[in-house]
Parts: structure tokens; C-alpha cells; sequence
């Protein structure tokens, strides 16, 4: 599930900074840049874990600040495809299972890859396993145990159309031309993983004993 | 920015545990000591998240005995390192658990190495419900 990503930047210390330790100082600007952050084709960033070299600062003219290159690891969230994960159900919809994990939520489950036999209860609005007779109901907060199939890392560089349309007012019919597309962007997650439980083993918890 | 390797390492859930839980405390030591110092909160929203899903699974009760224990036990079996790391992280309890962490186990091992196998897992991270072990491989290609 967690990698390590080695990464080389340059890190900008500002003066009040100059009192901490090079490392100290380094870490929490890393930290403030990464930490909780999705760094695209390489996952989601949790933390600085070490850093392994520094280059002296130079200090440019204009604003004071120490600037230094450092190599450093960062501690990356990211399953491979295959890995088996624990969860909790966060929702149900037709379109399938929204899982979370607490610090991470964008994993989805759609219908098809569901175990076979599976219907969605509109009145109780779950899924609901149908298996030899039984119905085993896929409740919210449920533990549960699945397959990564897909990641899809999503391109969330802000567009020129964006910038634009954010400066001025909108008129109402460029409110209502945009806001799907701007709706639609924000809903689209940087990093998101799809997910199966049809196998032997997957599924709620519950259902094999655990 | 560069990204030199974008998976120079894999961390166990144990170790990942064990860093946020050092790095915790050294801010929580530094608070105490200087006033008005901060962490940033993208940081310590994630620490806590983390932390909390990681309590829920088997690294919390892991230690680094067990887990160099588990590499030792782990050596005589043929198996892939992220395969080792998932025995790790999810300490199956149960044969229907092995089949799905290891890749066509019945063609690789027969049934009583399998069986062999949980006991291995289940005895070297004791736990009342779980295990813990710790590794950090060096791993030299991207999956």
C-alpha cells in the first residue's frame, strides 16, 4: 500500500526559519507542500520520511529566503493493482459501492464488479448480496475487503476556460453553460481506485468469518 | 521537482504506523516546549486519518520482534515480496484469505504447506485478533 518516492526539490527557507535546524526547517516546508497532496502518476503523498542530502542555501538578493536543493523520500499512498484492502462502506448508489478508507475515499466499487447475484435496494438504498437463498446486506460502515483493478489519475491542472470565466461575472446563460463543466470538475477526484469483490474471499467481512 | 523513483521502497503498514506515531510525538514534545509553533494542517490531518485507519488493522499490534520473526519464517516459502508484505499487512486468519493474497497458490504449494503456512503467519504475529511485522525491502523495478 505505501511506497517510498524519492524526490529531489528545491526548498525555500524564510528567514524567521533560519533559526531551526537545516533539517527541521526543510521538513516542515516539504510537509506543508506534500503532506495530504496527490502527486499525479505517483499517488497520495502522506508525509516526508527522511531526507538524504542537502545542498547548501543560496540566498537570492530580492527576498532574503534561503533557497536549497534537497533529495529527499516521501512516504506515497498508492496500492498496486491486485492489492486486497480493508475498508468501510461510505455509500450506496445503482452505480455501485463507494468505499473509504478514512484518509482516503475515492474508491469505488462499480456495479458489475460486485459478486455475481448482487441487487441494489432502492427501498433501503444498499446492495444486497443474494446468496443460496440468503440476503446479505451490504450496510454503511461495514467492514470490507476488496481487490484494486484501476487506478485513474486525473489531470487537474486549471484550464484557461477556468481562469477566465472566473474573473468576471457571469451572465445567467454563462452560468448555466459552465457551471456542468466546472460541477463535473470538481467532482472527478485527482487519484481515484476501482475496485472489485468478486472473488472468493471478498466482500464484508462478515460474510467469510473475520 | 523530480521524481528520481516514484517506488524506490515498499513500507509495511507497521512501519508507516511507527513513523507517524515518532513524528507525533516529536510535535507534541515541541509544543509543549515552545509556545506558538504549528503544524501545517494538510499534515496533521492526514497523521490523524492515517492513524486511525491503521489502528484498525493488523500493524497495531506489531512489534519488531514479531516482525523479524516473520521475515525469518517467511524465507522458506517461494513467495513474491509484495506477496510477504500482504501476509504482513492483512495477516490472514483463514485458508480462504491465503488463496487470495497469494497468486495460484495451488499450483505453487500444496495444501498442507498452506496450512503450514497460516499457522507460520498466525504463531510469529501473535495478536488476540492480528499481527504485526516490520520490513522495508529495497526494490530495484517498478511493479
Amino acid at each position: 500500500m505505501f511506497w517510498l518516492a524519492q524526490v529531489e526539490d528545491t526548498v525555500k527557507i524564510e528567514p524567521k526559519n533560519f533559526g531551526k535546524s537545516d533539517n527541521d526547517a526543510i521538513s516542515e516546508v516539504l510537509n506543508t507542500k506534500f503532506a495530504n497532496k496527490i502527486i499525479p502518476d505517483v499517488g497520495l503523498c502522506i508525509c516526508v520520511h527522511d531526507i538524504l542530502e542537502t545542498v547548501p542555501g543560496l540566498i537570492l538578493h530580492l527576498d532574503g529566503c534561503s533557497y536549497m536543493k534537497a533529495k529527499f523520500r516521501l512516504v506515497m499512498f498508492r496500492p498496486y493493482v491486485g492489492e486486497i484492502i480493508t475498508g468501510r462502506i461510505m455509500s450506496c448508489s445503482p452505480a455501485g459501492v463507494r468505499v473509504t478508507l478514512g484518509f482516503f475515499d475515492d474508491i469505488l466499487i462499480p456495479a458489475p464488479a460486485l459478486q455475481p447475484g448482487s441487487e441494489f435496494d432502492p427501498a433501503e438504498q444498499v446492495w444486497v448480496w443474494n446468496y443460496e437463498g440468503e440476503k446479505m446486506y451490504m450496510d454503511i460502515e461495514e467492514p470490507i475487503r476488496f481487490r484494486v483493478l484501476r487506478e485513474v489519475f486525473t489531470d487537474k491542472t486549471p484550464t484557461a476556460d477556468m481562469a477566465a470565466t472566473a474573473g468576471r461575472r457571469q451572465s445567467a446563460a454563462d452560468a448555466s453553460a459552465t457551471s456542468d463543466l466546472q460541477a463535473n470538475s470538481a467532482k472527478i477526484p485527482p487519484y481515484s481506485l476501482t475496485c472489485t469483490i468478486a472473488e472468493d474471499g471478498l466482500g464484508l467481512l462478515s460474510w467469510w468469518g473475520s | 521537482m523530480i521524481i528520481e523513483n516514484a517506488r524506490a521502497a515498499m513500507l509495511s503498514n507497521y512501519e508507516v504506523l511507527q513513523l507517524l506515531e515518532e513524528q507525533q510525538e516529536n510535535q507534541k514534545k515541541a509544543q509543549d516546549a515552545t509556545d506558538g509553533i504549528s503544524v501545517p494542517e494538510n499534515l496533521r490531518t492526514v497523521q490523524f486519518e492515517l492513524t486511525e485507519y491503521l489502528k484498525t488493522t493488523a500493524c497495531s499490534t506489531q512489534d519488531q520482534q514479531q516482525v523479524k520473526e516473520f521475515v525469518e519464517a517467511m524465507k522458506s516459502y517461494e513467495l513474491t515480496l509484495a506477496e510477504k508484505l500482504q501476509l504482513l499487512n492483512l495477516r490472514p486468519r483463514s485458508a480462504v484469505e491465503i488463496y487470495l493474497l497469494i497468486e495460484e497458490c495451488e499450483e505453487r504449494f500444496s495444501e498442507d504447506q498452506l496450512e503450514e503456512l497460516l499457522q507460520t503467519v498466525i504463531s510469529s504475529l501473535p495478536r488476540d485478533d492480528d499481527e504485526m511485522m516490520e520490513e522495508e525491502y529495497e526494490e530495484e523495478q517498478a511493479q
